[in-house]
């Protein structure tokens, strides 16, 4: 498994030794928190108690409290939910499709986006339950045997297939995250030093012993969920694109959204990580691990599927003009020139505008700027959802029936919570977990290569020497051979 | 406290062992579960045994946790005979609420009035009704009404027996029988009651009835008195009209008689594809009225022309030689004279003005078209207005009165010289009113003795002249309340001994009438009439024995509606010599204004301020505007761009020393410089629905002293020609509409276009739209041919590009129910509206939540307008849900909660919804309508009950259908096309065992309609109504193309124009 590219980066810089691996991944798991992160999850809290009083509007007095009416039933809900799924794109992508395409590079980063993932399925999943009109009947939404009629679903409806869809989704990527971190709970169980923690990493562990079987029935499991998860990937954002792409409404009703969607949320997903893993590496003092090369790589990911959304707005509006349907060609006009012509405009800007400029290797390269680029990337998705959803709606067939929507405080609130939900999810997960698959990271890491002379050529860039790169050699600790 | 010892049985009393040891045991009998655990408790516990107690203990603890509240229900011990639980009753009855007429059957479940539906019976309504109609049975129910009589010393008020007050108020008419007392009243339509004040004018020598109208046709009946010799409205018939022109003359919607006028204007614009002829409509106006908007021909005039285009009217058809002055407008008076002349006969001009002079030129103008004898009938008198405004002047200049009695106005607020009245009122020795709430008038009196709701009470109308209609109470009075005729006759000592000529006791026959009826009422009447009427009931009886030709009363009760055997003659004839100089002078010069004009009107569903307790009414759209609780100043377009004024902008407008701040509402047709303010609002004292709540959570007191809307009263005038001034606030207001001015743009013409040119301009390719068709008289064929071969196309789109070839559900076996609606009948009074709000339990939202576009009607009036801002054309739809047999929102739901009847009705499962709302996303109508709070208290949660619902109290609940499901918070819920109704028609059928027939079924809004627009039926049953709609030519249904396959059928609206008249 020894990676080593003459013509690459090395995915891990600076002077690290197998042990110092093990002590930079496991520090934030054996340390006590510092102030930042203590304030960070003050603030978290915060957003999610102070969204938690809109959750209870909502859910006590009924969603009257929001600001959808007659023509626009579905507003901040639905956006918030598209959105939160597809940014919980990127983790399966990274962990299972560039895991079947032996994309090394991936193994700093998916953990965390992994993690990712997971928490914003579960933010995405508050919506659907949040917004029904009776949300204590929403278990009517399963198909099981019952005594009520019986009630059983429709399985015409594309809020159906939601439902097995995001299930499913999410219930593998569980899997997937897990399977990755027993041997790194395990690390950690042998590390510990208190009891209490022995014995909650030793059962999060599930035994693991680092055995060769051990081993191979990991590789071989991590496979097979790659390969369940890779199509699970297209398929999630797929099947949310129909919630929109089978109905009648013009904007909506659109063959072109299931790869748009797919496109888009895996552009999302990959800025949402930037964004996470930037704040991520330099917080946890992770850079070595969480390198340029790795932001590098993912804008690219980003610049290819931005430039696929930017294509997709123009087909369509390409499409709805060739139609000679008028209320496409309206539903398109409106979106443009429209009431909500800002909003239009800030998802041409930041989706398609944006990611052109990490054509510039100068700028791919730049933290602040990627940082920066990411967050517009967010705010373009959201609103490119906002603009699917509210624009469309809120002028159909109909003229007489016309209207305009601003979220009500309880709406942006819940939004909020959501965001209260996630960093509270993320900032434990960076105390509790290893932020990165250390076992994987290992398994990339040079330890008995030969000096990569032509290598060293290219190292002339950065600032390390061959020494400082490789690090000292000292002999390699018995537990760290162990769980390797 | 007695401490008798209480025993079930003998068993208990002598303690027998078996008594005892069962008495012991918690369950009469053994249980079966009892043995069993006995039978195994010999085994040593095991783990099965475990389980099964576990499970057993578990169940029984929830069950036992689990309380039954205890119901109390308590049935009729004698069941009375015509009253079956679950069954309706329907009692014909009158409408009359001083300036509406209708007949009516009311609809009562279980002893209570739910519903009212026309009653096809009367000759005058034809089963038409109107928004105030229907919502009038709300206002039984409304809390804000009077729960017994008041007294009242000023800020003083209160409670009093009946006992007291007509002692006080006996002992005080009796002390002064030759006192100078007035009765001040609406219109009376009732022929007894007239006859009930005549008598009282016979015992007081000094009494005096004096009628006041707020919506008075004064002018008119003083021109009519010099033109015809009485003072006195004919009856108009606008069906046999081929021309009809309308002078400022809203007959559509408040004029005289908005629902009979509707009925036979609807009649003459029938069209007949093979045969197409309709009458032609022009209508010479100002403010954009629900008339004008239904005109072929509209042309906009200011306020202070209207008397100058009578008088071009008159000179282009010979009948003056003055100098008529030119106005904007003119050439077309001159087109519409020459039209009116060949329809000579069959013409009809009408004109809404209070101007004596201008009707009498109107007069003048309908002798020269030959509409006397054809179109207007002098012969039959017409009792719907009787107020002179005189009257009314010189009573309040006539000095102080000893008592004053008002019944059904409210002159205080609603009289432009409401403050004298109120100081004629604490000037007089004694003052009562008979309203039926606290209202302005009330608390000028010194008593309030409420009258009963008219479903409480006795009564009859007359609104032409033989034309009999009578009311019977449908329920005991809730309150502590005396329909006013009573306390009159209670007052006077008219209940002791009357000398009014009854009929001979002996003449009252036996029980049966010839169609084994029996005749209690009679019978009651006859005996104790005899010499002592105890109440008006009896007295209206006694009134009614030999009147009326060929029923006998329980036979006329039964119907409603009779014909008096002998009507006294009317038959007046026209006097043309009363258009002097002098007349045409007036019209010339005083009428003649040049700067801003205002009009204070009546619109119609509040009118002057009587409805604007009653939520229904406040919560129905106004035809024209879609406006909803409070009022506005309606402004035109270009007055609006020039001025930058938006819909909202709170504008100020002044005239006679006094102003108001009220929002604009930018109104196509209106003409420049001209304005005009619904009144009814601004009420110091008023209900729920007529306070503007902006919180969702009730209302706090200091909520309830602000009035919705602003009192124009003040301003002292109906029509102020001079003197005014609106400018702009910078402050802005939510107009409470339900539809807004997008829908201008749908069919906007563009400039600088050839004919057949289509716009390339995205903003006019709304008018490629497929939801309206419009066709023109003079060019039906083609517009026919055009619709067709649109149609055929899209049907064979569908067919070609369907992936489920084959596999099409099909509605052809059994019933297959659907709508027919007819564009070119409906007049978009809105009363199919209120109807459908009122039979589905559609709840009441209240203003903030129509302002959030949260609105819940299942049936809505779509307005469109088309052409020129300045003066458009309009077209009104009525929109249900469409029952789609594609329903895109049946595939959609996730939990199958809306689905396809086998009789092609998209249906509702409220109990499965759990409120996602995509059906309403994904329908391309959007008719459906979600419960974003718990309007109607329905849900067991009392926290969610929305506190903005004025209805949602206790006693205005009792006015829901218990047909119909009380939907909750949270489901989605749309026109169901009356199932209930369908049910019961099957049903029905099925008892008589007979096929069901077209029309056995008729939907709520159907019933409703005065117009016949809509009508309900099986789309198999190829001699149905609705059938015959289908195969009508005119026939489309809405968005043919994107085959949701449609069950509502519409027939295209035609305009009556020449060619050279299209735009």
């Amino acid at each position: 498994m020894h990676y080593s590219s003459p013509v690459r980066e090395p995915l891990i810089t600076g002077k690290k030794d197998l042990h110092q691996l093990t002590e930079d991944i496991c520090r934030p798991v054996e340390t006590k928190p510092n102030l930042a992160w203590m304030i960070a999850l003050a603030i978290s809290l915060l957003f999610l108690t102070g969204g938690g009083v809109a959750i209870f509007m909502t859910v006590y007095f009924g969603i009257g409290e929001w600001n959808l009416n007659r023509t626009i039933g579905w507003g901040w809900d639905i956006t918030n939910f598209v959105w939160w799924i597809g940014i919980g794109h990127a983790g399966t992508l990274i962990s299972a499709i560039l895991l079947l395409f032996r994309q090394k590079w991936r193994t700093g980063v998916n953990r965390a986006a992994e993690a990712m993932t997971i928490f914003a399925v579960a933010c995405a999943g508050l919506f659907p339950l949040l917004h029904a009109g009776r949300c204590w009947l929403v278990f009517f939404i399963f198909p099981y045997p019952n005594t009520r009629g019986p009630l059983w679903t429709n399985f015409n409806s594309p809020l159906m297939w939601d439902v097995f869809a995001i299930s499913t989704y999410l219930t593998v990527s569980v899997l997937f995250w897990y399977m990755g971190l027993l041997p790194d709970f395990a690390t950690i169980r042998d590390r510990a030093k208190h009891r209490l923690r022995k014995v909650i990493y030793g059962a999060l562990s599930f035994g693991w012993t680092g055995s060769a079987k051990h081993w191979q029935r990991h590789e071989s499991l991590s496979l097979i969920l790659a390969g369940l998860a890779t199509p699970l990937v297209l398929s999630v954002h797929t099947i949310v694109s129909f919630d929109f792409a089978t109905s009648v409404i013009p904007g909506w009703h659109t063959t072109i959204f299931p790869p748009y969607f797919v496109a888009g949320a895996i552009f999302s997903g990959f800025a949402m990580v930037q964004t996470l893993m930037i704040l991520t590496r330099k917080l946890l003092g992770l850079e070595g691990y969480i390198t340029v090369a790795h932001v590098e790589s993912m804008n690219k990911v980003i610049l290819l599927t931005g430039s696929i959304v930017g294509i997709a707005y123009i087909t369509e509006l390409f499409v709805a003009m060739y139609s000679g349907n008028i209320y496409e060609m309206y539903a398109f006009a409106n979106r443009i020139g429209g009431p909500y012509w800002w909003a239009y405009a800030i998802m041409m800007s930041c989706n398609v505008i944006s990611p052109q400029f990490f054509w510039f290797k100068k700028l791919r390269r730049s933290i602040v700027f990627t940082f920066i680029l990411s967050i517009f990337v967010n705010i373009g998705m959201w609103f490119e959802r906002f603009v699917i959803i509210v624009t469309s709606l809120h002028r159909d067939f109909l003229p007489s029936s016309w209207s305009y929507y601003v979220p009500s405080w309880v709406e942006v609130g819940i939004y909020l919570a959501t965001f209260g939900l996630f960093f509270t999810l993320f900032l434990l997960f960076t105390r509790t977990f290893p932020v990165i698959a250390l076992a994987e990271v290992k398994a990339i890491f040079r330890t008995s290569s030969d000096l990569h002379t032509h290598q060293q050529a290219k190292l002339d860039n950065s600032k390390y020497t061959y020494k400082e790169f490789v690090g000292d050699t000292s002999p390699i600790k018995e537990e760290e051979v162990i769980s390797e | 406290m007695s401490q008798n010892k209480y025993w079930k049985g003998i068993e208990e009393k002598q303690q027998t062992e078996k008594f005892v040891k069962q008495s012991a045991k918690e369950f009469a009998e053994d249980l079966p579960m009892l043995d069993a655990i006995a039978a195994e408790k010999a085994m040593p516990s095991n783990r099965r045994n475990f389980l099964k107690m576990l499970g057993f203990g578990i169940t029984s603890a929830t069950l036992a946790s689990c309380a039954q509240p205890v119901r109390k229900a308590i049935p009729y011990t004698i069941k009375p005979e015509e009253i079956t639980p679950g069954i309706a009753n329907y009692y014909a009855s009158t409408f009359w609420d001083g300036t509406e007429y209708a007949s009516v059957l009311v609809k009562t479940r279980d002893g209570r009035p739910i519903k009212l539906e026309g009653n096809k019976n009367s000759e005058f309504t034809n089963g038409g009704t109107s928004i105030k109609t229907q919502a009038s049975i709300l206002s039984l129910y409304d809390t804000n009404r009077l729960d017994s009589p008041r007294k009242i010393d000023g800020d003083n008020i209160s409670k009093e027996t009946w006992a007291n007050i007509d002692k006080e108020i006996t002992a005080k008419l009796k002390a002064n029988p030759s006192g100078n007392y007035v009765l001040v009243s609406s219109t009376i339509i009732s022929p007894s009651t007239k006859a009930l004040i005549k008598s009282m004018q016979s015992k007081f020598a000094n009494f005096k009835h004096v009628t006041y109208d707020s919506n008075s046709a004064s002018g008119m009946l003083e021109a009519n008195k010099e033109s015809f010799g009485k003072a006195m409205i004919p009856k108009y018939n606008f069906a046999k009209a081929e021309v009809i022109v309308g002078l400022d003359a809203d007959f559509l919607g408040t004029w005289i008689s908005p629902v009979e006028f509707i009925a036979q204007y609807a009649k003459g614009r029938k069209v007949n594809e093979k045969k197409p002829k309709m009458s032609r409509h022009f209508q010479v106006e100002t403010r954009m009225s629900l008339t004008g908007c239904n005109a072929d021909v509209r042309v906009p005039v200011k306020y202070s022309e209207i008397g100058a285009a009578a008088l071009a009217l008159l000179s282009k058809l010979g009948g003056t030689d003055a100098n008529v002055p030119q106005f904007e407008g003119s050439e077309q008076i001159t087109k519409i004279a020459k039209e009116l002349k060949a329809a000579q006969g069959k013409a009809l001009v009408v004109c809404g003005s209070n101007d004596k002079n201008i009707q009498l030129v109107v007069n003048a103008i309908n002798e020269k078209i030959g509409a006397y004898g054809t179109t207007i009938d002098l012969g039959t008198e017409c009792n719907l207005r009787q107020g002179m405004d005189s009257d009314f002047v010189s009573l309040l200049n006539g000095g102080k009165a000893d008592a004053i009695f008002v019944h059904n106005c409210n002159p205080v607020y609603d009289s432009v010289m409401g403050d004298k009245f109120a100081k004629l009122l604490s000037q007089s020795d004694l003052a009562v009113s008979f309203n039926q709430t606290l209202d302005a008038t009330a608390r000028a009196c010194n008593y309030a003795c409420p009258s009963s709701h008219y479903l409480e009470s006795w009564g009859d109308a007359e609104p032409y002249a033989g034309m009999i209609s009578l009311q019977q109470p449908s329920i005991t009075t809730i309150f502590d309340t005396r329909q006013f005729q009573d306390s009159l006759m209670v007052w006077t000592g008219m209940n002791e001994g009357m000398t009014m000529s009854y009929p001979d006791p002996a003449a009252v026959d036996s029980t049966t009438n010839a169609n084994g009826e029996l005749e209690i009422a009679v019978n009651n009447g006859g005996v104790e009439l005899k010499n002592n009427p105890k109440d008006y009931q009896s007295y209206l009886t006694a009134f009614y024995k030999g009147k009326l030709s060929g029923k006998t009363w329980t036979k006329a009760l039964h119907d409603g509606v009779a014909t008096m055997a002998s009507v006294p003659g009317a038959a007046a004839s026209f006097t043309a010599s009363n258009i002097n100089q002098g007349v045409v002078a007036m019209l010339n010069v005083a009428q003649r204004s040049s700067g801003p004009e205002l009009e204070l009107f009546e619109d119609t569903k509040i009118g002057n301020g009587m409805y604007a307790d009653n939520p229904w009414c406040q919560e129905t759209p106004d035809p024209v505007t879609k406006t909803t609780y409070g009022n506005y100043i309606m402004v035109s377009p270009r007055w609006a761009m020039n001025n930058k004024v938006k819909d909202g902008d709170v504008l100020k407008v002044s005239a006679n020393g006094y102003s108001v701040d009220v929002p604009a509402c930018v109104q196509p047709g209106q003409k420049m410089d001209t304005f005009a303010i619904p009144l009814g609002y601004g009420r110091k004292f008023g209900g729920r629905a007529s306070r503007d709540i902006r919180t969702s959570w009730g209302a706090t007191a200091k909520d309830m002293e602000r009035p919705l809307g602003v009192d124009v009263n003040p301003f002292k005038s109906r029509l102020l020609l001079s003197g005014v001034t609106v400018e702009k606030t910078g402050a802005n207001q939510n107009l409470a509409q339900t539809q807004t001015h997008h829908s201008i743009d749908i069919t906007m013409p563009v400039a600088g276009l050839k004919e057949g040119e289509k716009s390339h301009d995205e903003k006019h390719r709304l008018k490629d739209r497929t939801v309206i068709r419009e066709m023109v008289l003079d060019n039906l064929k083609d517009d026919l041919h055009d619709l067709h071969e649109e149609r055929h196309f899209y049907q064979h789109m569908i067919e070609d590009y369907s992936i489920y070839k084959g596999f099409e559900e099909d509605y052809s076996q059994g019933h297959h129910w659907g709508l027919g609606i007819d564009l070119n009948s409906c007049v978009g009074c809105g009363a199919c509206v209120t109807s459908c709000h009122i039979e589905n339990n559609v709840p009441v939202v209240g203003k903030v939540e129509v302002e959030r576009v949260h609105e819940m009607h299942w049936l809505r009036i779509d307005r469109y307008y088309s052409g020129n801002e300045e003066n458009p054309k309009v077209v009104f739809q009525p929109v249900m849900c469409q029952h789609c047999d594609n329903a895109p929102c049946e595939n959609v739901c996730p939990v199958s909660a809306t689905n396809h009847s086998s009789e092609g009705l998209n249906q509702m499962t409220y109990n499965r919804c759990i409120g996602t709302r995509y059906c309403a996303n994904n329908c391309p109508f959007k008719v459906r309508r979600f419960n974003w709070y718990d309007y109607w208290g329905a849900d067991s949660f009392p926290w969610n009950e929305h506190k903005g619902n004025p209805v949602n109290t206790e006693l205005g609940r009792l006015v829901l259908n218990p047909d119909v499901t009380v939907r909750g918070r949270g489901v989605m819920e749309k026109c169901t096309m009356c199932v209930q109704r369908v049910q019961l028609g099957k049903l029905e059928a099925k008892k008589r065992g007979a096929k069901l027939k077209d029309g056995d079924i008729k939907t709520a809004c159907q019933t409703a309609c005065p117009s016949d627009a809509i009508v309900f039926g099986d789309m198999n049953d190829k001699k149905s109504e609705v059938y015959k709609y289908k195969k009508n030519g005119r026939n489309y249904v809405m968005l043919e193309e994107i085959n949701v396959a449609s069950s509502v059928n519409y027939l295209a609206k035609v305009r009556n124009l020449k060619k050279d008249e299209i735009v």
